[in-house]
């Protein structure tokens, strides 16, 4: 799927409540209150952090390209809509194929981890012991150099030839795809191409590309999980998130869990209140068992859920209106809830592999 | 401290390296550091610089910290460490995530070559870990960096004087550069709070580099030229550009003439950046069209010769950038394209980065007023370099005399670009001119000196006979079993 149509995807789903920055923050997988919630309320796990290193002119050139073409327009308050036309392009838009949710960012690592075992592979075979390393993280180096003390110990280059092309053939793309995506990986006398090159050599723009590829990592990954092999497996360790949380949230959650309240976690953890407010939606979002009636009165509760499905609306400055007696906050935590009334979770684990599908498919 | 200094450092060499016989100027230099003296080395691009901050500690045991301004020369020179079978060899500087710093800390006592960027070097917590090690020495790396009359000040440099000073026995500093006029030396020795340096001076000269000057009217007629003669003539060679546009669009322009070209600049992600030196180190990219910034990573022994598209700022810098020829001792060339506007550009990038006086004031006022400075200075609409030079400069020196500083800085910039005009424009020997700039002139006049000696390109270049086929997207299967030789 293009970038455009990734975008006009995730407008379809922000349902003209959110201005442009929304999606941005999510490509970028900005983790802010703000974003987290707008993932969980519009379902845009599939998206979430796809693109870590997305530059704004690249996002804006694409958003004015779909402006100028008039599939999506703004409304007064600059809040993004898809127009008629809009919405017939998004109806016959095949699956997104994305996980993002699940590996946020994290597939380049495996990437990288792939890269070099396969460069390294390939110059040690032809007897070269010397060679700059295409990735300089030292963290990838060290996984990588890990490996060949473990997994890939003894093993001859036709096996893990063999392992990485069978691994390929099973996610069931096709050849052209699997030929661009392995036209980054380098090895002696052969090294993969620069995104331009690519983008000269498929005619395909340099943004497409490298879409293509997250998703087709994703897919891969995805896989892998499904039916692990032992070198794909080790080289894809650690790269799906063990908690939904953030590092941040997660250590003010065991705070509350320990029996700390709001203020006291700010001051111990020297942060400001409104961070630690982002947190605790965060959790909400994420924990089935949130004491949600510990922050607001039953009956509010009930009522903002029935406002907000009568107005068929999330959004805040709605709502406030409707409940001036309610904090944002208050709003926010009870939001964050909903859907997932008391005791039955209407979240389901996008991480389950071959999951993916019921949050991230179709419109 | 009991310890023998080797007399003959040959077997040392060889021990450590395989080589039999140092190069022209190392073995004096790692001389004076096994001897504990404060050491400067002036030694010209592909003398074998590394070589000298390498070796002492293999006769003196300890670690050794480089503290090394320039990020993508530091990462190139761990790599090229790691490349030659060095365990013991760890960066600190902004790249590593906390995860990766805080496992290099732990293990700071094992390294052998510890790598330091300057603002990590005075993060309080970092400096007091180092300061437990056992330095052997400490090397200033790409030393001109710390003079502000260097054409690469890097501001930050300047904290290593106060992390020197606070240092109760301060190991012996070895100052490494490339090309360092009289006063960035002095500057050298100051900021170092060096003791009676050793001066280890060798002239930039570098007579397997045939000069060439040519007088073009702009650039439209520069892009001609390139076209021209890069279709005539063959690589491997670097464009050296003002621009990321003008190195996309130089690079761009060579590839619609099957010339197998790629840009080079701060702009490109770092895998991107990898791939092209990668390909450019395996001959299969032919020119590289760069922006000074990222030429420094590029250590490729064959590249036979390098272009200017615009006028450098500094004669250091041209001379440095011109330096990445040859270094394998063949025959090369280097072509400065030069047009009268070509001063008012360098003039203008050259100062972009410098604060008028008139805003450092400004800055000293709000900084008066309680605001913070990288605050001040971001109202005041300044780069963050120019943020790290005024808030430097204010805290040593109050606003006015660092306002009057900004003067002295601006001027002595201006007079480097002049002299280049100067340069650009005058006639006689190119070489013995280039030199003149640094005060030297040549030992040898080669036999291929420069255009103004009657050079004739065409005797050293290599005629193109073919164009190029670039290869077409290969099937996914074949690539892999490639890359695997399977």
């Amino acid at each position: 799927m293009s970038f455009d149509d990734i975008l006009l995807n995730i407008i379809s789903r922000l349902d003209g409540e959110r201005y442009k920055h929304a999606a941005f923050h999510l490509m970028k997988g900005k983790r802010s209150g703000q974003t987290l919630q707008d993932t969980e309320y519009y379902r845009l796990h599939p998206f979430f952090g796809m693109l870590p290193s997305l530059h704004a002119n690249d996002f804006n050139r694409c958003y004015q390209r779909l402006m100028a073409s008039g599939l999506i327009a703004e409304k007064e308050d600059g809040t993004v809509f898809l127009t008629a036309d809009g919405r017939k392009r998004a109806s016959s838009l095949g699956p997104v194929r994305l996980n993002g949710w699940v590996y946020r960012g994290m597939e380049q690592v495996f990437f990288a981890r792939l890269a070099l075992t396969i460069q390294t592979v390939s110059h040690v075979s032809a007897g070269d012991r010397m060679f700059m390393p295409v990735s300089a993280d030292p963290a990838v180096q060290r996984d990588v150099r890990n490996l060949f003390g473990t997994v890939l110990r003894g093993r001859k280059p036709v096996e893990i030839a063999l392992e990485i092309c069978e691994g390929l053939e099973s996610t069931g793309m096709e050849d052209d795809r699997l030929s661009r995506f392995a036209a980054r990986l380098t090895g002696k006398g052969m090294s993969g191409m620069t995104w331009h090159q690519l983008s000269g050599l498929t005619g395909m723009s340099e943004m497409d590309l490298k879409v293509e590829w997250v998703e087709s990592l994703h897919i891969w990954l995805d896989a892998i999980a499904d039916n692990p092999t032992p070198i794909l497996s080790a080289l894809s360790r650690g790269v799906r998130a063990e908690s939904p949380l953030t590092d941040s949230a997660k250590k003010t959650d065991e705070l509350y869990r320990a029996g700390m309240g709001m203020p006291e976690i700010a001051q111990r953890r020297n942060l400001k209140m409104s961070t630690i407010e982002d947190h605790f939606v965060e959790i909400a979002i994420n924990d089935p068992t949130f004491p949600l009636r510990k922050f607001a009165a039953p009956e509010d509760i009930e009522a903002v859920r029935n406002e907000a499905d009568r107005l068929a609306t999330r959004k805040l400055s709605v709502l406030k209106k409707s409940f001036p007696g309610l904090s944002y906050f208050q709003l926010r935590l009870i939001l964050a809830r909903l859907g997932k009334e008391d005791g039955q979770d209407g979240y389901d684990d996008p991480g389950k592999p071959g999951q993916p599908a019921k949050t991230g498919h179709g419109l | 401290m009991d310890m023998t200094i080797p007399e003959n450092l040959d077997s040392l060499l060889k021990q450590v390296t395989g080589f039999d016989e140092f190069r022209e100027g190392q073995e004096e230099v790692i001389r004076s550091v096994i001897c504990g003296h404060d050491t400067i080395a002036v030694l010209p691009t592909g003398a074998g610089k590394s070589l000298c901050y390498q070796l002492p500690v293999h006769a003196l045991g300890g670690t050794v910290l480089i503290v090394s301004p320039l990020l993508s020369l530091m990462e190139d020179q761990v790599a090229q460490l790691k490349m030659k079978g060095e365990k013991r060899v760890a960066a600190l500087n902004s790249f590593l995530a906390p995860k990766e710093r805080s496992d290099v800390l732990a293990n700071l006592g094992r390294y052998r070559y510890l790598f330091i960027s300057p603002e990590m070097l005075i993060q309080p917590y970092i400096s007091g870990r180092i300061k437990q090690l056992k330095l052997a020495y400490i090397v200033a790396d790409e030393a001109h960096c710390i003079s502000q009359w260097g054409f690469d000040f890097r501001p930050d440099y300047l904290r290593l004087r106060e992390w020197l000073e606070a240092l109760e026995n301060r190991p012996p500093v070895l100052a490494l550069t490339a090309t360092a006029s009289e006063k960035a030396i002095r500057d050298i020795a100051d900021y170092l709070l060096m003791k009676q340096p050793q001066l280890f001076i060798h002239p930039p000269d570098r007579p397997n580099i045939a000069m060439e000057l040519i007088g073009l009217d702009g650039r439209e007629e520069k892009t001609e030229w390139i076209l021209e003669n890069l279709s005539r003539w063959k690589g491997p060679g670097i464009i050296y550009v003002q621009s990321r546009k003008r190195a996309e669009e130089l690079a761009d322009l060579l590839r619609s003439r099957q010339i197998s070209a790629a840009a080079f600049h701060a702009g490109m992600e770092t895998e991107d950046r990898i791939l092209v030196q990668q390909q450019y180190l395996n001959g299969e990219l032919e020119w590289i069209c760069a922006t000074n910034a990222f030429g420094m990573g590029i250590n490729k022994p064959d590249i036979r010769w390098i272009i200017h598209d615009h006028l450098p700022p500094s004669a250091a810098q041209y001379i440095q950038e011109i330096g990445r020829a040859g270094r394998d001792g063949g025959q090369s060339l280097s072509t400065l394209l030069y047009s009268e506007s070509d001063a008012d550009t360098a003039a203008f990038i050259a100062m972009d980065d410098l604060p008028e006086p008139e805003t450092v004031r400004f800055i000293g006022r709000c900084a008066a007023e309680g605001m913070d400075i990288a605050e001040a200075g971001e109202r005041a609409g300044l780069s963050e370099t120019a943020i790290r030079v005024v808030s430097y400069w204010l805290g040593r020196l109050g606003t006015e005399k660092a306002a009057s500083q900004m003067e002295s800085l601006a001027a002595g910039k201006r007079n480097e670009i002049i002299a280049m005009v100067r340069f650009a424009e005058g006639r006689g020997c190119i070489r013995s001119r280039a030199m003149g700039l640094f005060g030297y002139s040549p030992a040898v006049r080669p036999a291929h000196c420069c255009s103004e000696c009657g050079l004739e390109p065409p005797q050293i270049l290599i005629a193109r006979t073919s164009a190029e086929n670039t290869p077409g997207l290969l099937d996914w299967r074949k690539r892999i079993s490639g890359l695997f030789g399977v």
